[in-house]
C-alpha cells in the first residue's frame, strides 16, 4: 500500500510533478529503450533456440560454425552495413556449406565426421570462396547502383530547375513563394523585373 | 442690324476636322441639317446679356439668329420644350437648340435658333423711363402681353426676362405696331434682368442664382415694365441694385418705382395688383383677366413692412426694420456677433420691434448656431442663421452667397465652370444651413418639400464624399440642366451619358485619352442621369488599384454603350487596349493573359466596350486561375524540397547510393545461394551422393 501512496504524492505536486515527468526526448529514448530490450529478448529467445539446436544437431552446427566464419567475420567488420552485407556474403556462404552439409547427413551425422569435412582443404576453399563471392557481389553491384543513382540524381535536379523554370514562367516570380503576397497571390511589392 | 466679326485670334486653332464635319457655305456652320449659321456675323441687337446673337439662315432662305451659350451660364433647355409649344405672337419663335461645335471658341456650344421677327429694341437695357402714353401701352403691351401671359400658365412656363428693354418692335420708333418679346432660354431664368424688375426677394438674389421664375414673378416684372413704359424719370436712377431693393422695402414696390408719377385710371388698379410687395396679396393672372374684362377690383394698398420706433445701430449705421438689417448682417460678421452677445438684438427685437415671432426664431437660430461650437466659422453660421431668422423671405445668405433654394444649382455650376472656391456650398449643406432656411419658408411658389428631399440628399453627398458623390453630385442633382463640367470635357458639352462617351470617343480619336476616363464630375453627372450605368461600378472607381478603376471605367462606358445601343467606338476601345495589361495582370496564368488579350484585341478592333468588358471581367476564369496558381505554388514548393533533399544526399558522393546498392547486392545474392541450394538439394535428394 505505502508503494503505491508514493506516486500519487509525487503527482500531487505539480513543480515535482513536473520534474519528474520526463521530457520529451527522454520518452522517445526510453520508447526506444523498451524497442532494443524487446528486441534483445528476440535475439535472446532466437539464440538460446540456435543454442538448442545446435546442441541437438551438433555435428551440423560444427560444420556450419566453421563454414560460416566469414559471415561471422562480416558481422563484426562493418557494424554500419552489417545487415545488407551479411546477408550477401552469409547467401553464398551459406550456398557453399549446403553441399557438405548434405555430404555430412549422407555420410551420418557424426561429430568425426564433421571434423572430417571441415578440417577438409578443398571443402574449406569452396566454403570460404562462395563467401569471398559474396562479398564480391557486394562489392561490385554496391558500386554500380551507386554511380547510376547518382547518375539519375543529377539528372533529376536538372529535370526539377527545368519545371521549376517552367513554372516561374508560367505563373510568375509569384509562385516561388518567396514574395510577400496578398490574398489574391499577387506580390504586394512588385517583384523586380528580369527576376 | 447684322456686323462682321473677325474670330478670336488669341484663341486656340478650332479643331479644322471637326469644323469641316459641319461645314456649309464658306465660313458657315451646318446645324440640325436645315440651320446654317454664319460664326462670322454677329447680330448684337440681339444678343442675350452675355450671349452673343449670330446671323443664321434655314434651306429655305428663313432669317433665323442663333444665341451661342456661354459655359459658365446654364441655359434654360428644360423649359425651353414648354416654350416652343407656345405659338404667341407676342413671342420670339424658338426653331431649334442643341450643341453644336463652334469655331470661334474651338469648342462644342449650346447654342438657342429663333426666327428672325424681333425688328429692334425698344430700349437700351440702361433705359428706365420711356414716358408713352397709357392708351398706347394699353394696346401696344398690356393686352397683348396678358395674352402671353395666359399661353404661359396654360404652358407651365414662366418668361422671367419681361422687361421693356428686352422687347422689339417693328414700324416706326414713336408709335410701333407690334412688340415681340425677346430670348428668355439662353441665360439662367431672369440671369439679365435687372433688380428693377424682381420682387424684393428675388432682387436680394445674385443674378447667377436666382432659380426659375414663377408666373407670379412675371406679373410684378410685367408690372414694373408697364411702369417704365409711362413714366417720365427714374426715382430710383444712380442707385445701386442693394438701394433698389432697400427703396422698395422702406417705400413698397408700387412707390419706390412709380415716385412721383401719377398714374391716372384702371391702369393704376393693375399696377398697385401686380406690383403688391406680398406675394399672398399680389394679383393673380385670373385677377388681372377681369381687370382686362373691364371689371374695376379695389385697388390693393401696398403694405410696408413695420418701422421699429428705436434703431438696433449695426457697424454704424442705424437700422428700423428687421429685413434690413437681415440684409446687411454678412458686410460685418465680426459686428453680428457683438449683437449676438450683448443681447443688444433681442431686446431690440423685444422692445422696439415687438416681434415675439421673430425673437423666438434668433433665440433658435443662436442656440441652433452655438450647438456646432464656436469655433471656425461661427461667425459666418451665425450671420446666416440670424439673417434667415429676421427675414424668412430673404434669400439664402452665406459667405457671401445669395441664393434661391431653386438657384443654388446653378450658382454652383457657375462656380465651378469659374473655378472659384466651391467650400462655401459644401459648407451650406454640411453645417446645415440650406435645411435651416427651408424650414422657415412660408412661400407657397417654393416646392418645400422637393427641396428639403434634395437639401438632405446633398449633405448626404458631402458627408459622403466619395466619387461619384460629393459636392459635383450635388451639382448635377440641384441643376440637371448643367452639362458635364469635368475638366476632361471643357471643349465637349456634354448632357447626357451618351455625349459623354461620344466625347471621349473623340478624344481618344485625337490621341487625347486620358489616363482615367471617369473622374469625380463624370461619375456623379452619371450618377444622376442614369444611375443604373454606373452605380454598380462605383466601387470599382473608388480603389486605389489601377486595375480595378480602370475595369471599372470599361464596365461603365460598355453598359452606356449597351444601353443606348450606341455605335462602335474603336477609339476608346483602342485606348483601354493600350491599358489592357494592367487588367491582364491580374491573372496569374500567362497563357490565361494571352489568350484574353488575343480576344480583347478581336472585338478592340470592332469597337465593341461590352464584349471586351464581358471577357475581361469573368469571375469564373479568375476563380480557376487563382485556384491552378496555388496549385503551382505547391508544386514549386514541393519540387524545391525535393531538390534540398537531392542536392544534401549528392553532396557525399562517396556514399549515395551505396546502401541501395547493397540491397540490391543482397537481394542478388540471395538469389543465387537460393538457386545454388536448390541445385543440390535436388542433386542430394535424387541422386546417390558421389561425394
Amino acid at each position: 500500500m505505502a508503494d503505491k501512496k508514493a506516486p500519487e504524492k509525487k503527482a500531487a505536486d505539480p513543480k515535482a510533478a513536473a520534474a519528474a515527468a520526463p521530457k520529451d526526448g527522454e520518452k522517445k529514448s526510453g520508447k526506444k529503450a523498451g524497442r532494443k530490450v524487446s528486441g534483445g529478448a528476440k535475439v535472446s529467445v532466437f539464440m538460446i533456440g540456435l543454442v538448442i539446436l545446435g546442441a541437438i544437431f551438433m555435428p551440423s552446427a560444427v560444420l556450419l560454425g566453421i563454414g560460416m566464419m566469414p559471415t561471422i567475420a562480416a558481422m563484426f567488420a562493418d557494424p554500419r552495413h552489417a545487415r545488407t552485407r551479411v546477408v550477401t556474403v552469409g547467401a553464398l556462404n551459406l550456398a557453399g556449406c549446403v553441399p557438405f552439409l548434405f555430404k555430412l547427413w549422407s555420410e551420418g551425422h557424426e561429430f568425426d565426421n564433421a571434423i572430417n569435412i571441415a578440417t577438409d582443404p578443398q571443402a574449406i576453399i569452396v566454403m570460404y570462396a562462395a563467401a569471398g563471392a559474396g562479398y564480391m557481389i557486394d562489392w561490385s553491384m554496391s558500386s554500380v547502383v551507386a554511380a547510376i543513382l547518382y547518375q539519375r540524381g543529377l539528372a533529376r535536379q536538372e529535370s526539377i530547375k527545368k519545371r521549376q523554370a517552367e513554372l516561374v514562367a508560367r505563373w510568375g516570380a509569384e509562385v516561388t513563394g518567396q514574395i510577400p503576397l496578398d490574398h489574391q497571390g499577387f506580390a504586394i511589392q512588385p517583384p523586380e523585373k528580369g527576376r | 442690324m447684322t456686323e462682321e466679326v473677325k474670330p478670336d485670334q488669341g484663341e486656340t486653332a478650332p479643331e479644322k476636322a471637326d469644323a469641316k464635319k459641319g461645314a456649309g457655305r464658306a465660313g458657315s456652320i451646318k446645324f440640325d441639317n436645315n440651320i446654317e449659321i454664319f460664326p462670322d456675323t454677329r447680330m448684337p441687337e440681339y444678343d442675350s446679356g452675355e450671349v452673343k446673337a449670330y446671323r443664321a439662315i434655314s434651306r429655305d432662305k428663313v432669317n433665323y439668329f442663333a444665341l451661342v451659350c456661354e459655359r459658365h451660364l446654364v441655359p434654360r433647355t428644360r423649359s425651353a420644350t414648354n416654350y416652343a409649344g407656345l405659338l404667341n405672337p407676342f413671342l420670339v419663335p424658338l426653331v431649334a437648340m442643341g450643341k453644336i461645335f463652334w469655331p470661334p471658341a474651338g469648342q462644342e456650344r449650346f447654342i438657342i435658333v429663333y426666327k428672325d421677327v424681333l425688328g429692334k429694341r425698344l430700349m437700351k437695357q440702361t433705359d428706365y423711363a420711356l414716358d408713352w402714353r397709357q392708351d398706347d401701352v394699353m394696346n401696344i403691351v398690356v393686352k397683348p402681353m396678358i395674352g402671353a401671359l395666359v399661353d404661359f400658365r396654360n404652358r407651365d412656363f414662366a418668361h422671367g426676362a419681361i422687361r421693356p428693354s428686352n422687347m422689339f418692335y417693328t414700324g416706326p420708333a414713336a408709335k410701333p405696331e407690334k412688340i415681340v418679346l425677346g430670348d428668355c432660354l439662353a441665360l439662367p431664368s431672369s440671369y439679365d434682368q435687372p433688380v428693377l424688375y424682381q420682387t424684393i426677394e428675388r432682387g436680394m438674389v445674385a443674378p447667377i442664382a436666382r432659380g426659375e421664375a414663377t408666373l407670379t414673378d412675371d406679373l410684378y416684372a410685367f408690372g414694373v415694365s408697364l411702369a417704365v413704359f409711362m413714366r417720365s424719370n427714374d426715382p430710383l436712377e444712380g442707385m445701386s441694385d442693394d438701394e433698389i431693393v432697400r427703396a422698395k422695402i422702406e417705400l413698397g414696390s408700387y412707390a419706390a418705382i412709380t415716385g412721383k408719377e401719377r398714374f391716372k385710371g384702371s391702369i393704376l388698379e393693375l399696377l398697385r395688383g401686380v406690383l403688391h410687395d406680398d406675394p399672398t396679396q399680389r394679383w393673380t393672372l385670373e385677377e388681372v383677366m377681369v381687370w382686362l374684362d373691364g371689371r374695376r377690383l379695389s385697388p390693393k394698398q401696398s403694405i410696408k413692412e413695420k418701422k421699429a420706433p428705436r434703431p438696433v445701430v449695426f457697424s454704424g449705421e442705424k437700422y428700423f426694420q428687421s429685413s434690413l438689417l437681415a440684409m446687411s448682417l454678412d458686410s460685418n460678421p465680426g459686428d453680428a456677433v457683438r449683437l449676438v452677445e450683448s443681447d443688444e438684438l433681442n431686446q431690440w427685437l423685444i422692445r422696439s420691434v415687438e416681434d415675439d415671432v421673430a425673437l423666438e426664431r434668433v433665440e433658435n437660430a443662436v442656440k441652433t448656431t452655438r450647438e456646432k461650437g464656436t469655433g471656425p466659422g461661427y461667425e459666418d453660421r451665425l450671420v446666416a442663421n440670424l439673417s434667415i431668422a429676421l427675414d424668412t423671405k430673404a434669400p439664402l445668405r452665406f459667405r457671401g452667397l445669395r441664393m434661391t433654394g431653386d438657384g443654388v444649382g446653378k450658382a454652383m455650376a457657375e462656380a465651378m465652370v469659374m473655378k472659384r472656391d466651391i467650400q462655401p456650398f459644401v459648407d451650406l449643406f454640411a453645417q446645415n444651413i440650406a435645411f435651416n432656411w427651408i424650414t422657415v419658408q412660408e412661400n407657397q411658389h417654393i416646392d418645400v418639400g422637393n427641396l428639403i428631399s434634395r437639401f438632405d440628399s446633398c449633405r448626404n453627398f458631402i458627408r459622403h464624399g466619395k466619387i461619384g458623390y460629393g459636392v459635383e453630385r450635388c451639382v448635377y442633382l440641384l441643376c440637371p440642366e448643367a452639362h458635364c463640367l469635368s475638366e476632361k470635357f471643357n471643349d465637349y458639352h456634354v448632357l447626357t451619358p451618351e455625349d459623354m462617351v461620344l466625347a471621349f470617343e473623340d478624344l481618344c480619336k485625337k490621341g487625347k485619352a486620358p489616363i482615367n476616363f471617369l473622374d469625380r464630375h463624370c461619375a456623379a453627372f452619371l450618377s444622376v442621369k442614369d444611375s443604373k450605368v454606373i452605380d454598380s461600378y462605383l466601387f470599382d472607381l473608388a480603389s486605389w488599384e489601377d486595375y480595378k478603376k480602370i475595369l471599372g471605367n470599361l464596365k461603365c462606358l460598355a453598359t452606356i454603350q449597351k444601353r443606348s445601343s450606341m455605335p462602335m467606338l474603336p477609339g476608346l476601345a483602342g485606348a483601354f487596349m493600350d491599358m489592357i495589361d494592367v487588367i491582364c495582370e491580374r491573372y496569374h496564368d500567362r497563357d490565361v493573359r494571352e489568350k484574353l488579350q488575343k480576344s480583347v484585341a478581336r472585338y478592340a478592333a470592332e469597337g465593341d466596350l461590352a464584349k471586351m468588358a464581358g471577357i475581361l471581367n469573368n469571375a469564373e476564369l479568375m476563380a480557376r486561375d487563382l485556384g491552378a496558381f496555388k496549385e503551382a505554388m505547391r508544386e514549386y514548393n514541393g519540387l524545391q524540397k525535393e531538390y534540398i533533399d537531392l542536392e544534401t544526399r549528392l553532396a557525399d558522393a562517396a556514399n549515395f547510393g551505396k546502401s541501395a546498392g547493397r540491397e540490391v547486392a543482397a537481394v542478388a545474392s540471395s538469389i543465387i545461394a537460393a538457386i545454388i541450394i536448390l541445385a543440390a538439394s535436388f542433386m542430394f535428394f535424387t541422386h546417390t551422393p558421389t561425394y
